[in-house]
């Protein structure tokens, strides 16, 4: 295992933050931590990036434990607020980082180009975008070539189109790199490309699997049936339960493709319309805690 | 550790507000005594003769004392600054140890105060030079001192600073030293006309050392031209009073004075590793 984190818990006083948490990831893998503010995803990234004392478990990157000298240059860790300085420039800002790690004399030309920066090397940092600036960020915690990236929630504020070219680029560079990368999210949608998932609820580890697993087991698909005569169409799928009625429509659970045929099958002459929706992350996360994300 | 350094002084000197108001304090007791400060204390001593070149060393050496106070606080006050923008986290994630962070910060607002004083005292060389045709003494000994006060303060801010390392409370406090700075540097009041509650209080402070070891360096020569048809107890009352010299059991000597200096920065130092786990946990979390 490249990060093994075991038995990981953070009591504050009385309060346990995290509980028990076990977290294991191959190298060169796509790992998200999902869940709602507050559900201890932060202090968890914190205790595993070093930054933050634990009160039991242990934690291990590429064989080396947070306290060991140079545990640093393994990872890199984008906060999720900016850590570098307005008045300074980007190429500035990106040099001072590199010189306060041994053996990186230069930022690496393929860093720059990766993450677009060419244009804005000597701009400002301060007079950034907030897209431009993460893409900054991001370019900054790679600097010293790290094994693993850590995300603390990179794209709370930013538009939809900034998060996926953020989220293209880090792609790329991950299958170039054999980079891990290890994301905190409240954005469900921004899990869907994840290797794992793990969903984190009251300091909690409440359910992990891959994101294909998720959707099969929680997900659930939504066949909606546009018809005029309701009541009629209730009657002939008797054998659903939990059937839910809104003006012209009413929709049911349809796990398989082939019960939805089946379904549409035998009601085809009752309805004017129909619509069939897979299952995304929101259910998922509903359907496992009961409640929306927060 | 150059990187974290050279970040630090150029951040400092990048702000103008920041080099301003960190050296108000000091411009604040030169402007003091040029507008009445000057006129006041010439009239008190007027049985000395030299009496302008006097006093204007002694306000020079009053004002460097106060520059190396406020300057290294206001420098200091980057280590709030990092700690509220992360920038603390992510440099204990880089091969720089937290005590190497540290070291950095530390000798980073050394190098501002000392180039600060050196400022200071080239604007006061050359008003007096043109305004009193006074010429400001130097000897080289002046960079030691520079050097030393530079690092005393320094060495107390960060201890101060990593206590309360909010960017809001330090601009509270950076007021607070910028003010009190020159009343326990003796400029705004010289120690000798204080209540004797006062000077006790600014006995224990390095301030009044720091001010002193400057103005033996700086008045030794109108000193001695001043008082060369006094009596001998005379200058030494004026020593006493004007805080040339503090009186603990008997007025101090140069070597003295350094010797205060660096006692007080050794206590800091020791307190400081006391506190470093703890200031480790106040700044990373």
């Amino acid at each position: 295992m490249f990060i093994e984190v075991k038995n990981l818990v953070k009591k504050y006083k009385e309060k346990t933050v995290v509980d028990d948490v076990n977290i294991s990831i191959d190298e060169g893998q796509f790992i998200a931590l999902l869940g709602p503010n507050g559900a201890g995803k932060s202090t968890t990234i914190n205790m595993i990036t070093g930054l933050l004392s634990t009160t039991s478990g242990e934690i291990k990157i590429a064989g080396m434990k947070p306290n060991d000298k140079h545990f640093g240059h393994n990872i890199g860790v984008v906060f999720q607020q900016s850590t570098l300085d307005k008045e300074l420039t980007v190429k500035e800002n990106l040099k001072n980082r590199a010189a306060m790690y041994r053996n990186v004399q230069t930022i690496e030309d393929s860093l720059i180009e990766e993450f677009e920066l060419k244009s804005i090397l000597n701009q400002k940092y301060g007079s950034l975008s907030g897209g431009q600036k993460r893409r900054v960020d991001i370019a900054r915690s790679l600097v010293h070539n790290p094994k693993a990236l850590f995300l603390d929630e990179p794209s709370t504020g930013l538009d939809i189109q900034t998060r996926s070219v953020i989220w293209q680029t880090l792609d790329h560079f991950r299958k170039e790199n054999g980079l891990t990368i290890i994301l905190t999210t409240h954005y469900l949608e921004e899990t869907e490309n994840a290797d794992f998932v793990y969903i984190i609820d009251h300091g909690k580890i409440i359910k992990a699997d891959t994101v294909s697993n998720l959707k099969k087991n929680f997900a659930r698909n939504i066949l909606t049936l546009e018809t005029k005569q309701k009541e009629n169409v209730i009657e002939l799928l008797n054998e659903y339960q939990d059937i839910k009625t809104d003006k012209n429509c009413l929709s049911i659970y349809v796990q398989e493709k082939e019960a939805v045929i089946l379904v549409l099958n035998k009601v085809s002459d009752l309805i004017e319309n129909f619509e069939y929706k897979k299952g995304t992350m929101d259910d998922i996360f509903v359907t496992l805690t009961g409640r929306e994300i927060r | 550790m150059t990187a974290l350094i050279m970040r630090n002084i150029k951040l400092y000197f990048d702000s103008k507000s920041k080099v301003f108001f960190s050296l108000l304090g000091a411009l604040i007791s030169f402007i003091l005594y040029i507008i009445f400060l000057s006129k006041n204390m010439q009239d008190s001593w007027s049985n000395i003769s030299e009496v302008v070149e006097l006093l204007d060393n002694w306000i020079v050496g009053g004002t460097l004392a106060i520059t190396a106070i406020t300057t290294t606080f206001h420098a200091a006050s980057m280590i709030a600054r990092d700690r509220e923008s992360d920038s603390m986290k992510d440099f204990v994630l880089t091969d720089l140890s937290f005590i190497k962070i540290q070291l950095s910060y530390l000798i980073s607002s050394a190098v501002i105060g000392f180039i600060m004083q050196v400022f200071m005292y080239v604007i006061m060389y050359l008003y007096f030079k043109f305004q009193d045709s006074v010429v400001i003494r130097f000897t080289p000994e002046l960079i030691l001192i520079a050097f030393i006060s530079a690092f005393t303060w320094a060495v107390i801010a960060q201890f101060i600073v990593s206590w309360i390392p909010s960017t809001e409370a330090q601009s509270k406090i950076n007021g607070i030293i910028g003010a009190a700075a020159g009343f326990f540097a003796g400029v705004y009041l010289p120690i000798g006309f204080l209540p004797s509650f006062a000077q006790t209080i600014m006995k224990y402070t390095p301030a009044s050392y720091g001010a002193a070891l400057y103005r033996q360096l700086l008045t030794k020569d109108s000193l001695n031209q001043a008082f060369e048809k006094l009596p001998a107890h005379a200058m030494e009352t004026f020593k006493e009073n004007m805080g040339i010299s503090i009186k603990l059991n008997q007025l101090t000597t140069v070597k003295q004075e350094y010797l205060i200096l660096i006692l007080f920065v050794l206590l800091f130092v020791v307190l400081y590793s006391l506190c470093v786990r703890k200031f480790k946990k106040i700044l990373i979390g």
